[in-house]
C-alpha cells in the first residue's frame, strides 16, 4: 500500500527554482506531514548564494534534513540509466555526449526509491518520466506553488509574480497552458 | 502512442500530491476501525462496493475502485488484493479468484454489454444479504466507499484508469510511462 510514506526528496533544480523567487520555505509547508531530505551531493551542488542562504535556513530550523554522501553506492545503476538518457540527449542534438550530468537526479530517484519516499521533488520532463518508471511520485517546483496557494500560505498575486519572474528571469517554459490562465499571466 | 499527461495538475504532480492527501486522511479514519473490517472477507468488500454503487458495476471501473479503497483504507494490511501493473492499470488475481467465487456461490450476476464493446457488468444479486454487512460496518469505512463511488460515479471508466495511472506510478505499466 502506498501513502504511508511521508519523505520528499529533493532535486536541486526545483530547489533553485523555487529559491529564485525567495519561495523555497514552502517545500517544508505544502503538508505538514512531510519530511524533505536532500542529500548532501544535491547540496553541494547550490552554489548560488540565493539558494543555498534558503536551504541553510531550511535546515537550521529543522525544516530539512541532509542525507549523508552516498552516490558511490549507487554508481553502478546510475550509469545505465544516465547513458540511456544522454542518448537521447545526443540523439536530439540538444547537447554533447554527457551522461555525468544526468548523475545527481538519477541519484536522488534511486535514493526516494529505496526510503520509499512518498514524493521526488524534479523539474526535468526525462527524470519525471524515469521517477514513474521507478514507480515514484513527483512533484515539481510549480506544483508546490499552487499547492502553497491553495492552503492559503500564499496569495494568488504573488504566485503570478513567481511565474512570470521564472518564465522571463530563468526561462522556465510551462508546456500545459491551464496553470498560466489560472493565475492570470495569459488570458 | 506512449501515456501522456492531459492537464498541468497531473504534468506538476498536484493531482498524484492531492491523492496522497486523501489516501492518508482516510486511512488515519479507517486505522482505529480495521479490526472491526478485518472480520470480512475479500468477496465481502467486492460486494459492498457494488452496494455503494447501486448494486452494479462494469468489471474495469468495479476493480478500479476497489484498488482506490485497498490504497486510501489501508485494507490492503489485513486483506492483500496483491495488486500489480497490468495493461489497464492495477489487476489483482485474488480479485479475479474471488470474482469467479463469487458467480459459482449465486451471490453476483455476470452480463455482456453487447452495446457497450461486450464489457463485462457485475450486479449484486443477495443485495439484502450485503445491507446487513453495511450496517454493521463502521462509519469511518462506510464514508470511504460512498466517497470512492460519489467521486467517481459521473467519470467514464477510461478517466477513472487514467486518474489511477497519474496518482499511482507504481501500478502502471512501463510501456505507458
Amino acid at each position: 500500500m502506498e501513502g504511508q510514506s511521508s519523505i520528499i526528496i529533493s532535486d536541486s533544480g526545483p530547489m533553485i527554482n523555487l529559491a529564485h523567487v525567495e519561495k523555497l520555505y514552502l517545500i517544508a509547508e505544502i503538508s505538514p506531514e512531510l519530511n524533505v531530505l536532500i542529500p548532501q551531493e544535491i547540496l553541494d551542488e547550490l552554489k548560488d548564494s540565493k539558494t543555498r542562504m534558503q536551504a541553510d535556513e531550511l535546515i537550521k530550523s529543522g525544516k530539512m534534513s541532509v542525507l549523508p554522501k552516498n552516490i558511490d553506492k549507487y554508481f553502478d545503476r546510475i550509469l545505465p540509466i544516465a547513458t540511456q538518457m544522454a542518448y537521447v540527449d545526443f540523439g536530439r542534438s540538444q547537447s554533447t555526449w554527457n551522461p555525468k550530468q544526468h548523475y545527481p537526479e538519477i541519484y536522488v530517484i534511486l535514493l526516494a526509491k529505496e526510503l520509499d519516499a512518498a514524493f521526488v521533488l524534479l523539474d526535468e520532463d526525462r527524470a519525471i518520466r524515469e521517477a514513474r518508471r521507478q514507480g515514484l511520485k513527483h512533484l515539481r517546483h510549480d506544483a508546490v506553488l499552487d499547492l502553497a496557494c491553495e492552503n492559503k500560505l500564499i496569495r494568488p498575486e504573488e504566485v503570478r509574480e513567481c511565474l512570470k519572474k521564472l518564465m522571463t528571469e530563468r526561462h522556465v517554459r510551462y508546456k500545459k497552458r491551464d496553470l498560466l490562465i489560472k493565475y492570470g499571466v495569459v488570458d | 502512442m506512449g501515456f501522456e499527461f492531459r492537464t498541468w495538475k497531473e504534468e506538476s504532480g498536484v493531482l498524484g500530491f492531492r491523492e496522497w492527501e486523501k489516501g492518508r486522511a482516510v486511512s488515519k479514519k479507517v486505522e482505529k476501525d480495521l479490526p472491526k473490517i478485518a472480520e470480512l472477507d475479500r468477496k465481502d468488500l467486492i460486494e459492498l462496493v457494488l452496494h455503494a454503487n447501486k448494486k452494479k458495476m462494469l468489471k474495469t471501473r468495479l476493480y478500479k475502485e476497489l484498488f482506490l479503497l485497498s490504497e486510501r483504507t489501508g485494507i490492503s494490511k489485513i486483506m492483500p488484493f496483491e495488486w500489480y501493473p497490468a495493461n489497464y492499470g492495477p489487476f489483482s488475481e485474488k480479485m479475479a479468484q474471488d470474482l469467479e467465487q463469487l458467480k459459482k456461490d449465486g451471490r453476483i450476476r455476470e452480463k455482456i454489454i453487447k452495446n457497450r464493446n461486450n464489457m463485462f457488468e457485475y450486479e449484486l444479486i443477495d443485495a439484502e444479504r450485503t445491507e446487513k454487512i453495511w450496517e454493521k460496518l463502521p462509519g469511518s469505512f462506510k464514508h470511504a466507499l460512498v466517497e470512492i463511488a460519489e467521486e467517481f460515479k459521473d467519470k467514464k471508466v477510461d478517466e477513472i484508469s487514467h486518474y489511477i495511472h497519474v496518482a499511482y506510478p507504481k501500478y502502471a505499466t512501463a510501456v505507458k510511462c
